[in-house]
């Protein structure tokens, strides 16, 4: 088998599809770790003593292990505990949503913080309820200041899908591994998938700026930072 | 003279706290009345912000009694946002919220709170913006588009969108240069002329000597000496208020 001629057209496919399922993990596992992390960072930040160490267990776990070590006691432990065996693929979803939103969770606890104790009195002093001042003066300045390191914290969830090979996912770097196999060109072929990577972030790192720009705060700091 | 009149809008008696081992209200009463302004002065760390942030409870008071219209404000059973709604509050830091121009930082109130309508809760908005004088192209910018001096104006306008009882201040020029704390001032002055219940926290003497009804000296967590703006200023009777009155003079010579 090895040493097998693959012609660039075939070999591109194949990338193309790793890169596809690449691009479908990454975006499933940001958005569950922006559904699970942004009521951590609210746990921790505007929970009781409870919610607050709840939280803190949480996120301090999931940023302690590596992503590998999660993925195994997903994919290989969790079933022979509970007897529940999950897909692969959502196995490998879960898995990187959650770490994600661990470190989701510390993104927008610091951005809740940013915002200042000032405006939330200046909210209660008119009357506003906890919630309302979450909703209408928090969030709204939390999620946008969010939103470069967010971006940033995308970038490393799409390149971080890699590890999910590890149970079985067919990404990009698993598609370059079957064509280095066949053709015994790993610098082809390795070299190609890491360009595929490189064209997928490239773009992202841009569209940050565009993001931060157009959502950013006036006078809150970063690219949107523009004085009359 | 105990303040208990039935005309106060707002009545604090004996109120107390401490910050750990510091006192910083030390037993303090007085009342405001509708339409009065009421303007307290002393050294920095003498209770005075403290006094304010315990009448609409940004601060619990440990002690003593703030009665607000006839409502016990430290009751359990109260409702404090309800309070709250009634009662402005101007910063020294302004406060504004970051993420909203100035006419919206006008409008949430009305809108979230009071509940009205988007419509209703600009046509309240424009007319508080026009009351402190705002110039009609800064409606739509930023708190940080706006000098120091409209921030604050902004500030004013929204705790006047709220049509409260009563506008705590405070020290809402001390973050500002003459120039722009001299524009605060005067829509402040308009403002008591209009008969808005006020109870600013200033160093501005000259506030007080044209705008208070009275002024209250505060002093290690008490008012020290109370009086007519003229009389307490101009003719203190106690050591401290002297000293303190002829440092506030040194500085502005």
């Amino acid at each position: 088998m090895i040493g097998t001629a693959v012609s660039l057209d075939v070999a591109m496919r194949m990338l193309l599809e790793g890169a596809k399922m690449t691009v479908v993990l990454s975006v499933l596992s940001i958005i569950l770790g922006l559904l699970l992390g942004l009521p951590v960072a609210i746990m921790e930040t505007y929970g009781g003593r409870l919610l607050r160490y709840v939280a803190m267990v949480y996120e301090g776990t999931l940023r302690g292990i590596p992503l590998l070590a999660i993925y195994m006691v997903i994919f290989f432990s969790m079933p022979l505990l509970t007897g529940i065996g999950l897909p692969a693929f959502w196995a490998a979803v879960i898995g990187l949503g959650i770490r994600s939103s661990a470190y989701q969770s510390q993104i927008f606890r610091s951005t809740i913080q940013a915002v200042g104790e000032g405006q939330i009195e200046a909210a209660y002093s008119l009357g506003m309820s906890k919630l309302e001042t979450l909703r209408y003066v928090v969030l709204p300045q939390a999620i946008r200041m969010a939103v470069p390191a967010w971006m940033n914290e995308y970038v490393i969830v799409l390149k971080d899908t890699s590890i999910a090979l590890a149970i079985g996912i067919v990404e990009l770097t698993r598609q370059a591994q079957y064509l280095v196999s066949i053709t015994g060109e790993p610098f082809r072929y390795y070299g190609l998938a890491a360009f595929l990577y490189l064209i997928m972030v490239l773009p992202l790192t841009y569209l940050a700026g565009v993001l931060a720009r157009k959502y950013g705060i006036k006078g809150t700091g970063g690219a949107s930072n523009v004085r009359i | 003279m105990p303040p208990t009149s039935e005309s106060d809008v707002l009545i604090i008696r004996n109120l107390k706290k401490k910050f750990g081992e510091k006192t910083v209200l030390n037993g303090v009463s007085f009342g405001v009345k509708r339409g009065e302004t009421k303007v307290i002065i002393g050294p920095s760390g003498a209770g005075k912000s403290t006094l304010l942030r315990c009448i609409n409870r940004l601060v619990e008071p440990d002690e003593g009694e703030v009665i607000f219209d006839g409502i016990n404000v430290l009751s359990k059973d109260v409702d404090i946002r309800k309070i709250r709604a009634r009662i402005g509050f101007v910063f020294q830091h302004f406060n504004l919220f970051k993420h909203l121009t100035a006419l919206e930082n006008v409008k949430i109130g009305p809108k979230v709170v009071k509940g009205l309508s988007d419509d209703e809760a600009e046509k309240i908005a424009v007319k508080a913006l026009k009351a402190v004088h705002l110039e009609e192209d800064a409606f739509e910018k930023y708190p940080a588009e706006l000098s120091g001096g409209q921030q604050q104006r902004v500030a004013i306008a929204r705790a006047l969108a709220m049509e409260p009882d009563i506008i705590l201040f405070d020290e809402p020029t001390s973050a500002l240069d003459p120039q722009l704390a001299g524009e605060v001032l005067d829509v402040m002055k308009e403002l008591a002329k209009k008969k808005v219940t006020m109870l600013v926290v200033t160093h501005e003497i000259g506030f007080a000597l044209n705008a208070a009804d009275e002024v209250l000296f505060f002093y290690n967590g008490r008012i020290w000496e109370r009086g007519e703006p003229r009389e307490l200023l101009y003719n203190p009777k106690r050591e401290e208020t002297k000293a303190f009155l002829r440092r506030i003079a040194d500085l502005s010579l």
